[in-house]
């Protein structure tokens, strides 16, 4: 938990600034089949609010 | 991503149970049960591949609760973030600080704290040479990221002009690409100054059986071990010499992050490597 906390503070002073691949939910299959071929630099998030 | 494709011999993803997988998100608290306290609606919160522990007992008492036998893993024991709704208990929901956007957040609650944790526990001081194999995926980078915030000097050793791009970007000195380097760890072992790494960081799984060598001659080196193999693969062999040369040397695995990886409390598949807390 503490550790969690530690590591978001890194992130309020831009220590932690990576930009994610975002996709939209109807992208789902083919996010997880990248993830899965390492086909992805850095990071992958869905999210949910979006199509 | 690892509970569907169950490819961990400690855990076992059941499909017949009615659980949503994955472990890690970001989001608005939409409404609070009756007996939260604290929490208020309209408040950034987060949820960790562990969603709770028991808070009783001696390891919730301490700072290893994460090894709680009693704990529920998101995504296993109860639904995990793949859903517009999550349910999560006051007492272990991480609340997300302004100005950190949730994209950001969201794998904070389990790759970079994972990562974080890693790195504190190498005991590896500022100007010290971090190696990261796979270091341009999504563990790894935040290990770049935190570990040039550290002080810490890190090398990366993936493939691809993305990767090189994003590593160096975010914090990497160096980047060997293993597939135009012919001997990537004697690479490493030059930009070390001829002596080898201090630590290793090991979030993909496949560079184990090469992980020792990063160390070079590096007396006291550390590799971490920090994504978790498929049963049986990508094993480390240890020779005894090489720990007589490692005095202190210490792996641990960490609550692995979104690639996601659950060790049992205690599992350790590697000879003489202690596996240490997860976060």
């Amino acid at each position: 938990m503490a550790d969690v906390d530690e590591t978001l503070q890194f992130a309020v002073r831009g220590k932690l600034r990576l930009q994610p691949n975002v996709v939209g939910l109807s992208k789902f299959n083919e996010a997880c089949q990248d993830l899965k071929n390492g086909k992805v630099a850095g990071r992958m998030v869905v999210d949910f609010n979006k199509e | 991503m690892r509970w569907p494709r169950g490819n961990v011999d400690s855990c076992t993803y059941d499909r017949s149970a009615n659980q949503l997988t994955f472990s890690t998100g970001a989001g608005v608290i939409v409404k609070i049960g009756e007996r939260v306290k604290t929490l208020k609606v309209g408040q950034r919160a987060g949820f960790k591949p562990i969603a709770d522990t028991c808070g009783a007992c001696e390891l919730c008492r301490t700072d290893k609760e994460c090894y709680c036998a009693k704990a529920i893993y998101t995504g296993l024991h109860c639904d995990g973030t793949y859903k517009q709704y999550v349910r999560s208990p006051e007492r272990y929901t991480t609340l997300i600080p302004d100005g950190v956007s949730d994209y950001i957040a969201g794998p904070i609650m389990c790759s970079a704290s994972t990562v974080y944790t890693s790195l504190k526990e190498s005991k590896l001081k500022p100007g010290n040479w971090a190696v990261f194999p796979g270091g341009g995926g999504g563990v790894g980078i935040q290990g770049v990221q935190l570990a040039e915030a550290m002080g810490i000097r890190p090398i990366v050793v993936d493939t691809g002009d993305d990767k090189k791009k994003l590593s160096m970007s975010l914090g990497a000195e160096h980047f060997v690409d293993f597939k135009e380097e012919k001997d990537p760890v004697a690479k490493v072992i030059e930009l070390t100054g001829g002596i080898g790494a201090h630590g290793v960081f090991v979030t993909a799984p496949q560079a184990y059986p090469t992980s020792l060598s990063y160390l070079g001659s590096r007396v006291g080196g550390t590799v971490m071990c920090i994504g978790l193999p498929p049963a049986g693969k990508f094993e480390v062999l240890l020779p005894v010499n090489r720990i007589c040369k490692d005095a202190d040397k210490m792996a641990t695995v960490q609550f692995p992050t979104s690639a996601g990886n659950f060790p049992e409390p205690g599992y350790s598949g590697y000879p003489g490597i202690e596996y240490g807390r997860r976060r």
